[in-house]
C-alpha cells in the first residue's frame, strides 16, 4: 500500500514558525473579493477533508496543556471511517463509522450514538463566508510556511466576545488544514491544532454519501414546544428542535441554535434529573444550567461562558413563566 | 494465572486490531477498559505506536513522542502561556535557531518558559481559558459523563461545526481529568 507521507517536521518550531508569520500577513483585497478567495479555500479544504483519505499525528495545545492525538480519516465503500485517539496520558478515544459514533474515556462509560445527520471529526461542509459577514471579519491572512510547507492563512474573527472564530493554515497542494486556531475576538488562541506528519491513503475509488441537510443553510424554524427563547444572543437563529427519549421514559427536548459558524443546544428535562446548577467548561467549551418553570434546562457548545449564560436566562415558557 | 495470560495475549491483539483501526467499534470500550487498568497494556500500546513509526522511518516522531510526555510532566504544575504573536515574532528566530541547535523541540520549551514567565507583555495575553483541575471542574462523575452525552449529541446535530477543523472532538479525547 503506497502512501505519501507529509511531514511537518520539528512540531514547536512549526508552531513558533506559524505564530510568528501569521503576524506578518496583512488584510488584502476588497471585501467582496476576499469573501470569494476564502469562499474558494475554504470550500477547498472542506472537500480535502471529506473526501481524502489520511492518518497523522497532531499536536493539540490548550489549557496550558501540551497533547498528542492520532487521527485516521478514511472512505471505505462509501463509509467514512474516523478515529480520534489521544496518546498522551490515560487513553481516550473517540471513533465513527457511517452514523455511529462511539465515545470511549478511560473510566468505561463509553458512549455511543446514531448520528442523524452524517458529521465527521473533520470538516464535512464548507464554510459560508458570505453568510457570516454581519458577525465575523472574513480575511485572507496570506500565506505562511508551516514546518517547510506552503499554506494559505485564512482568518474568521469574531466582532464581538460572544463566539469564537478561526484562523486556519491550509496546505495549498492538498488543502488540508496543517494547523487550526480557536480564536477569541482579540485574535488570542484559545487552542491550537498542528499536524506532525500527515500520510496521504490510498482510497477505494468510492466518495461518501453526502449530508442530508447542511446548518449553515437550514431555515429558522419555530419550536413546537411550550418553550420559548427571548433575547437570544445576537446572530444565533433557531434552526432544529426535537425531542429525545430517554431510557427512563421521560423525554428530553433539544433545541439547537447557531449563528452559522458556532452553535449551542438547550436542553430541557425533568427538573428531578441530576444536571448541571451554575457554569462548567471543559476548554472552550461551555456550558450552563439551572432550573426554571419545574424543569431544568442546560446549555452547551464551543461557545463563551456568556453566550450559553444568555442562551438559558433568555428561555420562558408560553405561558410566560419563567 | 493462565488465565490472566491468555486474556492480557488478546488485549494485545485487540490493541494491534485498534492500532490499525480495524477493531470492531463494540470491542473498543472493554478494550480500553483493559488498558485503563492495566499498565502494561499502556506500555504496549504506546510500544505499538512507536514501532509503527520507526517502520515508517518517521525517526524523528520517536522523539517527539518522549519529549511530549516529558514536556506534560515539567509543565503541569506551571501554566505554559501562549505568548502575544507580536512577542513571539521577535524572539521566532532566536527559538528557532535553539530549536534547531538542541535537535530537541521541546527542550526549548522548558528552557524558554523562565523567560516567557517573566515577560510582563505576555503575561498580559495568557489565554482566557482558565486552566483546568477536573473534567468540566465537576466532583461528581456522573454529572461530568452526562455533560459529555449532551456535548457529543448537539456536536452530531450540528454538523456545520466540524469546519472547524480537527478542534471538534479533540477536547473529548484530551481534557484528562486525572492529570
Amino acid at each position: 500500500m503506497s502512501t505519501a507521507n507529509l511531514w511537518c517536521g520539528g512540531v514547536l518550531s512549526g508552531v513558533i514558525c506559524c505564530c510568528g508569520l501569521s503576524t506578518a500577513v496583512a488584510e488584502v483585497g476588497a471585501p467582496l473579493a476576499v469573501t470569494q478567495q476564502v469562499g474558494i479555500v475554504l470550500e477547498r479544504m472542506a472537500n480535502a477533508l471529506h473526501t481524502l483519505n489520511y492518518e497523522g499525528t497532531l499536536v493539540y495545545l490548550h489549557d496550558n496543556q501540551l497533547e498528542t492525538l492520532s487521527l485516521l480519516h478514511r472512505v471505505f465503500q462509501g463509509q467514512v471511517q474516523e478515529r480520534l485517539i489521544s496518546l498522551s496520558g490515560s487513553v481516550r478515544a473517540v471513533a465513527r463509522e457511517g452514523e455511529r459514533v462511539l465515545y470511549a474515556p478511560p473510566d468505561g462509560q463509553a458512549l455511543a450514538l446514531e448520528s442523524p445527520g452524517s458529521g465527521h471529526i473533520l470538516a464535512t461542509e464548507g464554510i459560508d463566508p458570505a453568510a457570516l459577514g454581519m458577525h465575523y471579519v472574513i480575511r485572507l491572512l496570506g500565506t505562511a510556511r508551516i514546518a517547510g510547507r506552503d499554506t494559505d492563512v485564512i482568518g474568521i474573527i469574531p466582532r464581538d466576545a460572544l463566539r469564537y472564530g478561526y484562523r486556519f493554515h491550509i496546505d495549498r497542494e492538498t488543502a488540508l488544514p496543517l494547523k487550526s486556531d480557536l480564536i477569541d475576538q482579540q485574535e488570542r488562541p484559545l487552542e491550537q491544532l498542528l499536524f506532525t506528519n500527515i500520510s496521504l491513503l490510498p482510497n477505494d475509488g468510492s466518495t461518501p454519501t453526502p449530508a442530508a441537510h447542511s446548518l449553515r443553510t437550514a431555515p429558522v424554524t419555530e419550536p413546537s414546544s411550550r418553550w420559548r427563547f427571548s433575547a437570544v444572543p445576537p446572530g444565533f437563529q433557531l434552526v432544529m428542535h426535537r425531542t429525545l427519549p430517554q431510557a427512563d421514559g421521560g423525554v428530553t427536548e433539544q433545541f439547537l441554535f447557531t449563528d452559522r459558524l458556532c452553535a449551542y443546544s438547550v436542553y430541557v428535562e425533568d427538573a428531578s434529573a441530576e444536571g448541571l446548577d451554575g457554569s462548567a467548561n471543559i476548554g472552550a467549551v461551555h456550558a450552563f444550567g439551572r432550573v426554571s418553570a419545574g424543569q431544568r434546562l442546560t446549555a452547551i457548545g464551543e461557545v463563551p461562558a456568556a453566550t450559553v449564560a444568555a442562551a438559558v436566562a433568555g428561555a420562558r415558557t408560553t405561558g410566560g413563566t419563567e | 494465572m493462565k488465565q490472566a495470560q491468555q486474556s492480557f495475549a488478546i488485549s494485545k491483539q485487540q490493541l494491534s486490531a485498534l492500532y490499525d483501526g480495524e477493531l470492531a467499534a463494540p470491542e473498543v470500550p472493554l478494550l480500553l477498559d483493559a488498558v485503563a487498568a492495566d499498565a502494561t497494556l499502556r506500555t504496549t500500546w504506546e510500544r505499538y505506536h512507536l514501532i509503527g513509526r520507526a517502520i515508517r522511518g518517521d525517526t524523528s516522531e520517536l522523539v517527539w513522542h518522549e519529549v511530549a510526555e516529558r514536556v506534560q510532566t515539567a509543565l503541569a504544575p506551571a501554566p505554559l502561556p501562549v505568548p502575544r504573536q507580536q512577542t513571539m515574532r521577535r524572539r521566532a528566530s532566536a527559538w528557532i535557531g535553539l530549536a534547531l541547535a538542541a535537535g530537541v523541540s521541546g527542550v526549548v520549551v522548558i528552557n524558554l518558559l523562565p523567560t516567557l514567565e517573566s515577560s510582563r507583555a505576555t503575561a498580559r495575553n495568557l489565554p482566557v481559558v482558565p486552566v483546568l483541575t477536573e473534567r468540566w471542574q465537576l466532583a461528581q462523575p456522573t454529572l461530568a459523563h452526562k455533560l459529555d452525552r449532551l456535548l457529543v449529541t448537539h456536536q452530531e446535530t450540528a454538523p456545520a461545526p466540524t469546519t472547524k477543523g480537527m478542534l471538534r472532538y479533540a477536547a473529548f479525547v484530551s481534557h484528562d481529568e486525572h492529570r
